[in-house]
């Protein structure tokens, strides 16, 4: 068996896990990140899109919105590229009482949340879908954050500091010695091979999944999935982040990420993280109080529906609770105190935009016990290249047009046209990933996520990644209809007007024109182990 | 002969060659199509009847398919009448079709599967996966719809790849196969890259050893003189070549829909691309319709007989609504479907999905019948994919349904009106 030794040990490539193994290395600790999927393969990848101002929390929780706004802040200039400044509104519909537009001010006002209330026409006038009967609006400095982008900028910033990050590899046990944790077993999934790596502090940052490792420590943890569906929609039907004037609620928020904008979510407790199909009546309910911001709603197209889990810690196990009424906030569980085993700390709850505070408290706490003393620096140092800008709706249409200009169009062909994806971006992609997942290319660079779904440019990708990456035929047709299997979650519970249109188009190509059907076995497209989840 | 006013609704492989047909018996026809149909996005051969669950079949088994498929309803000559008569229509045309419905030819996709088909157009035979010598598949480097590197080897046939010359003043690296046809049309161009090839092939063969006897390329051999394309290609290069259909947009398909609308237009047809046609039957059971264009204005249009060949999902005859609900786009006639949407749609991407099957009911002479088998109107007919009861992607019967029903559609849309 193989062995490594690494100071820090990270489980969990999502928001977190990332945000506390940066804070790690800044720290200047040897760390090393273990994620059994790819980058935001969990709950990260299938949020909502929203870099919370706190004006959400402000009456319900008012400590977490003091977080969040102090942390969207500093997420602006550490993170800018993957966030468009979009603003926010928060804005009282005919189905909402107006009085509480005066309780959320206040509440603002109370928590440091800069809230301004304006006309309803300067709103009205700048997003002409909106519901002309809304009577009161509010701006609020929320934004759109992608988390792809997010996720890659950090990982890339952590492994240009030292850091070693390992996907595909799922931490299976944990191993014990002295009533502390000095070691984690682990597999790489896609060689099946096992082996050890042993640490001084393992940081448990697996969101949903947290209870899972606890266990291997004996220890009992009640981490509540609560699942949460969100519905694309094949356009930016707003500019800006909308939100329901009113106490958080389901399916109240309209957030523009991209080419798309989302409408979300629900929340229901699960019993896994792993199997949480999405519901007709989900969408159905998501779809009509679609209605009360933008009357029409449901005559847009909805690309695409998906879901998520909340890792929603809860303290009081035992007791059934609503899932939405657990706490918000984060916080750091010490197994040390809690169930007498040294060397593990699990970061339970939190949000995404919360991400960097969360690691700080982590990395706080492994400090104290690994009795050293080192400040945080993660708040004032950008992971990205100074100077670097915000993102903007139109950046990839004129980075593009800018290369046609210098002529190297020529050599660079659109390869994903919904969402311009260049050949050289899905070269790039599959050369640093060297994953033969073409999901981990979608996630990378955008590619299939546009209104044709993988139509076009999954085709394309396979047969630039077969010819990378050597594989056989065989393999890469596993890897196309794998990819376009994993798409079709999506797409089936939205099977109406142009989506059926769409699937008759894509079902031509990949039925008729190349006869994948043929070639793979379809009782064969076993999804890659982590791939299954929704 | 017949004497009326024919409207034909829709401009795909069925509507136009009813259109063909009804023009053939002196009726005076309109098309009337929002596009140009499924032509545009298929292979651009003719599939009448290919698998049986995943067995390619030999020969096609009309037999073995659901009492309730659209092939039961014809006449025992219509399939063969329509395939002899569109195999004239090319031939005469420029654009030969091979193969009949005694075997089906087999043909290498872009992905190496062998495919089943009754008609193929000349340019696509060489690749015969029936001959057991190798294939020689061309890599045009750049070129983004077309990677024989995906092509499998466990076809019997062995296949070797070569890469032929392409520079960025030939082609524009995002181009589509229709681009890459268009430049195949023009002379000059067309001189330009054979020679480019046959350099390619000249060093291929100096490199390996290997004499290439049979080159199949993506669909690309030009729009408007195929067989002049094709050979001017073969001479080049020195060896048979044949065409593999790719993505969209299809070559071969716009070849096939070029064809036939000159055809159609030739008898004295007239075609209005652009408008959407909206329709209602009145309380005698008489179909009347109204164009609408974009403008939004609406024109009426006479007929005596109507004939629906607006397709299926993919191109708009039928549509699915929000509330789970599928109606028929022109008319609002009764379709065949399934309530529960969760029956819609197979687990896998991959496997046939029931909603394949949804759409008209008809009788024998090919009019709507709602669920208890009441006749709809008196003047509407249908015909092609808007049928319900088969599953064309899963069957490998796409054309061959819309060939034989347009047929059998306009043999009673005559008797009707004689
Ligand atoms: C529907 C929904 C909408 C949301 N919207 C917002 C929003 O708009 N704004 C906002 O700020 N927050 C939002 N959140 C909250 C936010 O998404 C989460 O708090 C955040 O993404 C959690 O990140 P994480 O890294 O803790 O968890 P995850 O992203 O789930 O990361 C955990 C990772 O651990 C990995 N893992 C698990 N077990 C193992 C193992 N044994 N070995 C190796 N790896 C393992 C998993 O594969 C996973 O990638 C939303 C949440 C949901 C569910």
């Amino acid at each position: 068996m193989r062995k490594q030794f690494t100071e820090v040990l990270v489980i969990g490539g999502g928001a977190t896990g990332l945000s506390a193994a940066r804070d790690a290395v800044m720290r200047g600790f040897k760390t090393l990140l273990l994620e059994k999927g790819d980058l935001a393969h969990g709950t990260s990848g299938r949020y909502h899109g929203l870099l919370h101002s706190g004006g959400r929390y402000v009456v319900s929780d008012p400590h977490s919105a003091r977080d969040c706004i102090a942390e969207n802040r500093i997420l602006r200039k550490i993170i800018p590229s993957a966030i468009e400044n979009t603003d926010g509104w928060f804005v009282t519909t005919p189905e909402d009482d107006p009085a509480y537009a005066d309780t959320f001010l206040a509440a603002c006002k109370a928590q440091g949340v800069p809230a301004e209330e304006l006309n309803v026409d300067v709103l009205l006038n700048k997003e002409r879908l909106l519901n002309q009967r809304i009577s009161r609006t509010i701006r609020v400095p929320d934004a759109a954050c992608d988390s792809f982008d997010a996720t890659h900028i950090l990982a890339h910033d952590i492994k240009a500091r030292g850091a070693k990050v390992l996907l595909r590899h799922e931490v299976i046990g944990l191993e014990i010695r002295r009533q502390k944790v000095c070691g984690v077993n682990v597999r790489n999934l896609l060689t099946d091979e096992e082996f050890l790596i042993e640490t001084s502090m393992v940081l448990n940052c697996s969101g949903a999944w947290a209870g899972n490792i606890a266990a291997m420590a004996g220890g009992f943890l009640k981490v509540t999935p609560g699942k949460g569906t969100m519905i694309a929609m094949n356009t930016r039907l707003v500019n800006t982040v909308v939100n329901r004037c009113k106490l958080p609620h389901d399916g109240d928020i309209l957030v523009p990420v991209g080419t798309v904008s989302v409408i979300g979510t629900t929340d229901i407790p699960v019993e896994s993280p792993d199997q949480y199909p999405i519901e007709d009546w989900e969408v159905e309910f998501l779809l009509n109080e679609g209605e009360a911001l933008i009357p029409g709603f449901k005559k847009f197209r909805a690309l695409r529906a998906w879901a998520g889990v909340r890792p929603l810690y809860d303290p009081t196990a035992g007791g059934k609770t609503e899932s939405r009424d657990l706490t918000r906030s984060h916080a750091v569980i010490d197994h040390q105190a809690r169930d007498g085993v040294g060397g593990l700390l699990t970061m339970v709850g939190g949000k995404f935009t919360t991400m960097r505070l969360m690691a700080q408290d982590l990395v706080d706490e492994a400090c104290k016990q690994l009795r050293t003393k080192r400040p945080c620096t993660t708040a004032e140092t950008p992971a990205e290249a100074p100077g670097t800008k915000h993102y903007y709706l139109a950046q990839r249409l004129n980075r593009w047009e800018q290369s046609h200009a210098q002529h190297t169009a020529l050599t660079d062909p659109i390869i994903c046209e919904c969402e311009l994806v260049p050949e050289s971006k899905v070269r790039a992609g599959i050369e640093a990933s060297q994953s033969k997942i073409l999901n981990d290319l979608r996630r990378d660079t955008r590619l299939g996520m546009g209104p044709c779904q993988g139509g076009f440019c999954a085709y394309r990708a396979n047969g630039i990644a077969c010819g990378m990456l050597a594989q056989t035929p065989e393999d890469a047709h596993t890897t196309l209809a794998q990819f376009l299997q994993e798409r079709w979650k999506g797409q089936r519970n939205l099977l109406w007007d142009h989506n059926l249109r769409q699937l008759e188009l894509d079902q031509n190509i990949y039925r008729n024109l190349l006869g994948l059907d043929h070639t793979v076995d379809t009782a064969d497209i076993e999804l890659y182990p982590t791939e299954k989840t929704a | 002969m017949a004497d009326g006013k024919l409207l034909i609704v829709g401009a795909g492989l069925s509507g136009l060659f009813a259109g063909i047909l009804a023009a053939r018996a002196d009726l005076d026809v309109t098309i009337v199509a929002r596009g140009q149909g499924n032509l545009m996005l298929g292979t651009g051969t003719i599939d009448v009847h290919g698998y049986q669950g995943k067995a390619r079949l030999e020969v096609p088994a009309l037999g073995a398919l659901d009492d309730d498929h659209p092939y039961h309803k014809l006449s025992d000559y219509a399939l063969r009448e329509a395939i002899e008569l569109l195999r004239e229509i090319c031939r005469r045309r420029g654009n030969p079709m091979i193969g009949n419905l005694e075997k089906n030819l087999l043909l290498p996709t872009a992905l190496g599967t062998s495919r089943p088909t009754t008609l193929a157009p000349i340019s696509m035979v060489a690749g015969s996966l029936r001959d057991e010598s190798p294939l020689w598949i061309a890599r045009l480097n750049g070129f983004r719809d077309f990677f024989p590197q995906l092509m499998h080897n466990r076809l019997p046939q062995n296949i070797h790849i070569v890469d032929l010359a392409l520079t960025a003043k030939e082609f524009r690296r995002d181009a589509y196969t229709t681009d890459l046809a268009r430049m195949l049309d023009n002379f000059h161009k067309r001189e330009q890259i054979t020679n480019a090839w046959r350099k390619s092939i000249l060093d291929y063969r100096k490199k390996t050893g290997e004499a290439v006897t049979r080159l199949g390329l993506p669909a690309i051999l030009g729009l408007e003189n195929p067989r002049v394309v094709l050979a001017d290609v073969e001479d080049a290069l020195e060896c048979h070549v044949f065409e593999i259909p790719t993505l969209p947009p299809s070559v071969p398909g716009m070849r096939l829909y070029n064809l036939l609308r000159a055809e159609f237009l030739t008898l004295g047809g007239q075609l209005v691309l652009g408008p959407s046609v909206k329709g209602k039957i009145s309380k005698y059971q008489r179909g009347s319709a109204v164009m609408k264009t974009a403008n939004k204005t609406e024109k009426a249009i006479e007929a005596d007989a109507i004939l629906l060949a607006s397709g299926g999902f993919g191109h708009h005859g039928l549509v699915a609504n929000v509330d789970g609900s599928v109606t028929e786009s022109v008319f609002d006639l009764p379709v065949d479907y399934l309530t529960d949407r969760h029956a819609w749609t197979a687990e896998s991407y991959l496997d046939a999905h029931p909603y394949a099957k949804f759409g008209l009911r008809t009788n024998a002479q090919m009019q709507p019948i709602n669920q208890n088998n009441k006749l709809q109107a008196d003047n509407i007919w249908a015909c092609g994919s808007i049928l319900a009861g088969a599953d064309r992607l899963s069957e490998g019967s796409r054309e061959g349904i819309s060939l034989s029903t347009a047929f059998t559609a306009v043999e009673n849309i005559i008797q009707a009106l004689s």
